[in-house]
């Protein structure tokens, strides 16, 4: 993700296993590694001290799909597509959101419900914070 | 190890056959031409199998099955008795135990109330079971004969095993949850070794004694049906073994972890039976944390997977086995509704 010939690139280079960049506004820290991609629980135990309410995981879905603890949002394209990847993905689901909100006439599929994101995204914001209200 | 094996099933309780205000009738006992129904299917079969194996469901059975064959030498003859098991009981039970207990390559079920095989049918359906795990006749009805199969024994102990676990109780979920099918049309080349089917004649109650009936060749499937689903993971059915113990442990954790973990990659590979009874026990594991949304969701894809399973079935005629998924959709939408 780091650029070649920044400052933290070159530390990088040298062998720096953490590397941390400091400004007024942010703190991004660089940690190297190779195999850690794999591990999902090692990734949000980074996070732990932060006493985070929520955390947006995008992609990742081969290690989401058969995670009973995470709400997934799934987006597709159209029905066809929302059933191949419910296919092999374990509930929970929350919703479902992208092309297929505007290629299907029904707002649900099965027990699953489908917002147009442009529309009634507000919509998705709040069943998001009605899922949060009892942690 | 032996090559091929005969797994009489005689553990049934014969309700049909029962005769009112009297004492209760063994049927395997019952005659025929003045012989058991038991040794018809014995000499019928001796000569097509390496082992003759009798399953009983008590030991009471053996004493009183081996007295009536006093008479006659039948070499190369044991009896299983049926595991301990409190989730399963018949046939599924009887078929699991006979596996486990006798080592051989193919097994060849039949009920001891089918007296008239003959040996070249018989030998035609385990010749038939060459490449599968599992072969069965299935009438033109789509109606499968669900107690005269061959077994491969590698695959179906790991399938019995898990059915058995499971509390999936009925016998033909074994042929819903084998990866290599092939359902053997009686209409084609049995006809040929046994032109008026006698073999599939059935003794059900006292009248079938004296006027056995051959079972009806009605429908509109004449061929046979072949079921290729790929490999079936057998890490996958140990698990869900193992997801079962630690649900009945109270640790649903981990049962969860389990359940949707083998859920998830039947899912992937299109086992729908196989992933619909995973989704159905991550349900029930859900419904036990209380978590009924989830729950619902859940069985809802086991729904989705029944359904599939049944659709398949469907568009090649299997009547009976399309007719079991959906009555499994039908339970999965029964929870949901509650």
């Amino acid at each position: 993700m780091d650029r070649e010939g920044t400052n933290t690139w070159r530390y990088a280079a040298a062998g720096s296993k953490i590397i941390v960049a400091i400004s007024p506004q942010e703190i991004d820290i660089i940690k190297k590694t190779k195999r850690e991609l794999n591990d999902l629980d090692k990734i949000l135990g980074l996070l732990e001290k932060e006493n985070l309410d929520l955390v947006f995981i995008e992609g990742f879905h081969t290690l989401i799909a058969k995670r009973t603890d995470i709400l997934k949002i799934i987006t597709a394209k159209d029905q066809t597509d929302l059933e191949r990847t419910l296919q092999g993905t374990v509930p929970p689901v929350l919703a479902a959101t992208g092309k297929v909100a505007e290629n299907v006439n029904e707002k649900c599929f099965g027990e699953i419900p489908i917002f147009n994101i442009t529309k009634d995204g507000e919509k998705l914001a709040n069943l998001i914070r009605s899922r949060l209200d009892g942690i | 190890m032996v090559d091929r094996v005969t797994l009489i099933l005689a553990g049934g309780k014969a309700t049909r056959f029962q005769i009112k205000n009297t004492p209760w009738n063994d049927k395997a006992l019952a005659k025929i031409d003045g012989k058991p129904l038991l040794l018809h299917v014995i000499e019928n079969l001796k000569n097509c199998v390496d082992k003759i194996v009798i399953c009983v469901n008590n030991k009471q059975r053996i004493d009183l099955y081996k007295k009536s064959l006093d008479n006659h030498t039948v070499e190369n003859l044991e009896f299983v008795v049926d595991q301990e098991c409190v989730r399963v009981k018949g046939p599924l039970l009887a078929i699991t135990s006979g596996l486990q207990a006798v080592e051989a390559k193919y097994f060849l079920v039949v009920p001891t109330d089918m007296p008239f095989i003959q040996p070249e049918v018989a030998n035609y359906l385990i010749n038939a079971c060459d490449g599968y795990e599992v072969t069965v006749p299935m009438w033109p009805d789509g109606t499968v004969e669900t107690l005269f199969t061959v077994l491969e024994k590698e695959s179906c102990i790991e399938t019995t095993k898990t059915l058995c676990t499971l509390g999936k109780s009925n016998a033909d979920t074994i042929f819903r949850a084998a990866a290599k099918l092939h359902l053997v049309s009686p209409i084609k080349k049995i006809s040929n070794l046994d032109p008026e089917l006698r073999s599939f004649i059935n003794i059900n109650s006292q009248n079938d004694l004296e006027r056995p009936k051959t079972r009806s060749t009605e429908g509109a499937v004449m061929q046979d049906i072949y079921f290729d689903r790929g490999k079936l993971p057998i890490e996958l059915l140990c698990q869900l073994r193992a997801g079962q113990e630690k649900l009945c442990e109270g640790k649903l954790m981990d049962a969860l972890t389990v359940f949707a973990n083998c859920a998830c990659r039947f899912e992937t590979s299109n086992f729908f039976f196989w992933a619909a009874v995973s989704q159905e026990k991550l349900g029930e594991t859900q419904v036990k944390l209380s978590n009924k949304t989830i729950a619902k969701q859940t069985y809802a894809r086991a729904v989705y997977n029944y359904r599939k399973e049944a659709e398949v079935y469907t568009e090649k005629g299997c009547g009976l086995l399309a007719e079991r998924a959906l009555a499994d959709k039908d339970f999965c939408e029964e929870k949901i509704r509650n």
